[in-house]
């Protein structure tokens, strides 16, 4: 019902105030239909007991009429009253006046002679009855008369001597008593009432007035008593318009009275239905709002978190919506375990992820805090992942991590194992009192990695790093705790994989340090810190230039100079090696463009920044930006560009043999030194180690090898440089055994651009002392 | 029954014309002309009663008349009258008796009989030679001297004294001949 009420609260209420307002306007319209019936039959019986009483009225009019005319006819007939009369014997006449009126019942009567003498006492009309007297016409026996406010009623009877010579008369004053009379004859409680007509022709009693037009007919008035039905019986006059009317009137109030047990028991009856309906609506409504309200309270609760549930009673609609309630609750709360699970477990493994973990260690912290006693927290990883995933595939990756997560699992009895992404892992190793467990933990995990996994049909040897730390020893939070067994790890991965270390403060001061360098390195590359210095290659007579190495420097503004191997891991590690990488080889460029032709620039290029995307164009870029002579170009590269695999680099080193732009293998001798790079790709240039060049002149295996390096170099019609030529011996030697080059402070310490380019301008080498 | 004098002369016609508009019979016009000596009684004058009725219900006789009322019924009457020129009162006499009454003064006796209220009569005596009855007509004829005279007439429905209109009458020497109204 779009009716404004107030909304309601509660279906209950609703249909309860719905179904008892329907009734209850039902009940009113039955009441408001009785009452007007009742009140319609009591109009119409009043209106009939009145009309019946009004013809009774009539008739006892008449029969009083006859009765006093009787009574009259007696005396005027009367021989010896008429004979009185006609001898005008008033005395006699009196006294048989005063017996009539005794014998009669009536307060006056009088004799009125055809010449108007008037012979006893007519009241309130004095002398006028005999003028009233007159005027009664015909055969006419009775009159009412108006006088003075006051209404009497004639009836004469003829005194005849054998004509009139004279009429009896009774006066009756129709007065209050003799209305009050007149009321009782009425079987209904009627009250009558004197009306006498005004000079307007309408009727009055003082009180009420009816028009003149006033029929014989039942109307409405309203009298000081309320609302009353009414008649009015006009009464004749002597002669003319009647000048007086008898009211009858019926109180409605009375009129209702008889119906009033009727109107009492149909308005207790309509209550007592009422209240029934209020009472049977309230309880269906709650019949049917029951399982509703079960069902909102249930999906609150689940709104809530709750698991809730309610029970099915019934097959109809309700029933259906709570069978289909409780299946829909049943899911969201298995959805949402799962979600639980899926946001605290590692999809892959099953494992607790980094979340769980990051909780479980702050709880673990928490307890050992209250308890006073130590965890661990080992971070491991797989060594080599990262290219079992490349050659096996993703696939066997996965296998092998799930693996993994088992052989953990076993290993850890009960300490708690997560894995926090890629082949990272980590375990929580609570309630113990001392070092001792976490390191046996450590070593069975190392052990249990020695025997080679069965994956998917590959026989895959795995090893793991691992790193410790622990609590309080090595942080008091879980982060803390964290990132320290993360910088153990890396120590030892750095130490060579497969072993584990406990995290030292020193760790962390070095990784605090490599953070410094940085953020300070970004902002050196932003301010232009950096700069280069060129260390001059010469001919092997130690004297002509042959070309420069470009060397980075980094002058620190409050640390001074830091050493590029302090700085260059730090840009490797951080991807910075790029910029930086970039930087120098414009630079290098730039500068060699001062110097005679024949003077070429060797720029170090890292493994990360010859292997990167856009390398190719950055060399590219830098030679066509100086307009330098790619062939005065040379890029030393380590043999470690090979170990990520030889297919990429090939490609690259062809790219810039297709420039027309050198390249240098540097510190040849030293880490694997595979003679298959030599075969793959015709280097321009190797560069011999300084560890090779520093003994070549005292220890003869030394010497052999530099030896061997060089015919190597030779057959395979390649340059050599020794690098690090510190004193003559040396020189001697190297000159001796063919090395077409020579790099070392014998010569010449790296110089800024300007020295670099005064000395190229002596065109000769300044030795040092 | 007009009563002839010696002297006829002008013929006088009146109608009587009642308040109702129409002629007046049974009433007794009388024409009085100053001088005129009154009628002598001549001859027997009764009222008889026969069917419970006064026959003839109206007399006219003159002063000094003795009028019999012979009852010719099988009942008793008992007859009476209380007017002021005669009053009397016959009490109770049967079949085939009489009673006479002498009406010595003018004037209308109104008779009733005190057994039968219906029986109404009366015995006009009248002083003048000129008196009659109105026929169905309303109408009396009679011849009177010309002079200045007054016509009276009497009927119980008149309300006036006695019952009487009176007025002049002017009567001229070729008679007259007039129509009297009676009002209410």
């Amino acid at each position: 019902m779009n009716l404004s009420l107030p909304p309601f609260r509660t279906l209950r209420t609703k249909l309860t105030v719905l179904y008892a307002g329907l009734f209850t306007i039902g009940l009113v319209a039955l009441a408001v239909l009785a009452q007007v019936m009742i009140e319609r039959s009591a109009r119409s019986s009043a209106t009939d007991e009145l009309a019946t009483s009004a013809s009774v009225y009539d008739r006892l009019w008449q029969e009083r009429e006859r009765s006093l005319a009787g009574a009259a006819d007696v005396v005027a007939r009367d021989f010896g009253f008429r004979s009185a009369v006609a001898s005008n014997d008033v005395a006699t006449i009196e006294s048989a006046l005063d017996s009539l009126r005794a014998r009669a019942g009536v307060p006056h009567a009088v004799l009125v002679t055809n010449e108007g003498q008037v012979i006893g006492g007519a009241g309130e009309l004095g002398g006028k009855i005999s003028r009233f007297v007159g005027a009664i016409q015909g055969d006419r026996r009775d009159a009412v008369v108006a006088s003075d406010y006051s209404v009497h009623r004639i009836v004469t009877a003829p005194v005849l001597a054998p004509n009139e010579i004279g009429r009896i008369a009774f006066v009756v004053p129709l007065d209050a008593s003799e209305m009050r009379g007149l009321e009782k004859l009425f079987a209904i409680p009627l009250t009558a009432e004197m009306l006498i007509r005004t000079r307007t022709g309408a009727w009055s009693d003082g009180h009420v007035t009816f028009p003149a037009s006033t029929g014989r007919s039942v109307t409405n008035i309203d009298t000081p008593a309320g609302r009353s039905f009414a008649i009015v019986r006009p009464l004749a006059a002597p002669d003319g318009p009647a000048q007086a009317a008898l009211l009858l009137s019926y109180p409605m109030a009375r009129a209702m009275q008889s119906y009033r047990s009727i109107q009492i028991g149909l308005v207790a009856a309509g209550l007592a239905w009422m209240v029934m309906i209020v009472i049977g609506t309230g309880r269906l409504a709650r019949g049917i709002a029951k399982p509703i309200v079960a069902l909102d309270a249930a999906a609150r609760r689940l709104e809530e978190g709750e698991r809730a549930e309610v029970p099915v009673k019934s097959d109809d609609e309700v029933g259906r919506l709570a069978r289909s309630f409780n299946r829909m609750s049943f899911g969201i709360k298995e959805r949402e375990e799962r979600i639980t699970h899926l946001a605290f477990h590692d999809g892959l493994t099953d494992l607790p992820n980094r979340a769980f973990f990051q909780q479980s260690l702050d709880q673990a912290v928490a307890r050992a805090k209250r308890l006073d006693e130590k965890v661990g927290v080992l971070c491991l990883d797989l060594d080599g992942f990262k290219s079992i995933n490349d050659t096996l595939g993703h696939p066997v990756g996965d296998a092998l991590l799930r693996h993994v997560a088992q052989r953990l699992l076993r290993v850890a009895e009960g300490a708690m194992v997560a894995r926090l992404g890629g082949d990272e892992f980590a375990i929580v190793v609570s309630e113990s009192d001392d070092l001792g467990r976490s390191r046996r933990l450590a070593q069975a995990v190392l052990d249990t990695f020695s025997e080679p996994l069965e994956v998917d049909g590959h026989t895959i040897a795995t090893g793991s790093s691992i790193g410790i730390s622990m609590y309080p020893a090595d942080g008091k939070e879980a982060a803390v705790l964290l990132k320290n067994a993360d910088l153990a790890l890396y120590r030892a991965k750095q130490d060579g994989r497969g072993n584990f270390r406990f995290f030292e403060q020193s760790l962390d001061e070095a990784a605090r340090r490599r953070r410094q360098i940085e953020t300070d390195l970004r902002v050196a590359i932003r301010t232009g810190q950096l700069q280069l210095h060129f260390q001059p290659i010469v001919a092997s007579d130690g004297e002509a230039i042959r070309g420069f190495e470009a060397l980075l420097r980094w002058p620190h503004p409050e640390r001074g100079f830091i050493p590029p191997v302090e700085f260059i891991p730090v840009a490797e590690e951080t991807g910075l090696i790029t910029q930086v990488g970039e930087w120098v080889m414009h630079e290098a460029c730039r500068v060699a463009t001062t110097w005679p032709e024949h003077v070429r620039v060797a720029v170090n290029v890292s493994p990360l920044q010859f292997r990167s995307q856009g390398f190719g164009s950055v060399v590219l870029q830098a030679l066509s930006t100086s307009g330098l002579a790619p062939n005065r170009l040379e890029i030393e590269i380590t043999e470690s560009v090979f170990l990520e695999g030889e297919t990429g680099v090939l490609q690259i080193l062809h790219m810039l043999r297709a420039l027309g732009v050198r390249v240098a293998l540097d510190d040849f001798g030293t880490g694997y030194s595979s003679l298959s790079y030599l075969r793959s790709f015709p280097f321009d240039k190797i560069k011999i180690d300084r560890s090779f060049v520093t003994n070549v002149a005292n220890d003869a295996s030394a010497a052999a090898i530099v030896k061997a390096i060089v015919d190597l170099a030779t057959a395979l019609n390649m340059e050599t440089t020794a690098e690090g030529v510190e004193d003559a011996g040396q020189h001697a030697e190297l000159q001796a055994q063919g090395c077409s080059t020579l790099q070392g402070f014998l010569f010449s310490r790296p110089l800024d651009a300007v020295a670099a380019g005064q000395m190229v301008g002596s065109s000769k080498v300044k030795r040092a002392a | 029954m007009p009563i002839a004098t010696a002297a006829a002369a002008a013929p006088v016609t009146i109608q009587v014309i009642g308040p109702d508009g129409r002629p007046l019979a049974g009433a007794v016009v009388t024409v009085t002309m100053l001088g005129t000596p009154p009628p002598a009684p001549r001859g027997s004058y009764s009222v008889a009663q026969r069917n419970i009725q006064f026959d003839p219900q109206v007399l006219i006789v003159p002063v000094g008349a003795t009028v019999s009322f012979p009852n010719f019924d099988k009942v008793r009457h008992h007859v009476y009258s209380f007017s002021k020129p005669k009053k009397f009162e016959l009490k109770l006499f049967g079949r085939d008796e009489s009673r006479t009454i002498t009406f010595d003064k003018p004037g209308a006796v109104m008779l009733g009989c005190n057994i039968h209220d219906s029986m109404n009569g009366v015995v006009y005596v009248t002083a003048s030679p000129y008196t009659a009855l109105t026929d169905a007509n309303g109408r009396v004829r009679m011849n009177v001297a010309a002079g200045g005279g007054r016509v009276a007439v009497w009927h119980p429905s008149i309300r006036s004294a006695n019952n009487t209109l009176e007025q002049p009458a002017p009567i001229a020497a070729t008679g007259l001949n007039t129509t009297l109204q009676l009002r209410r």
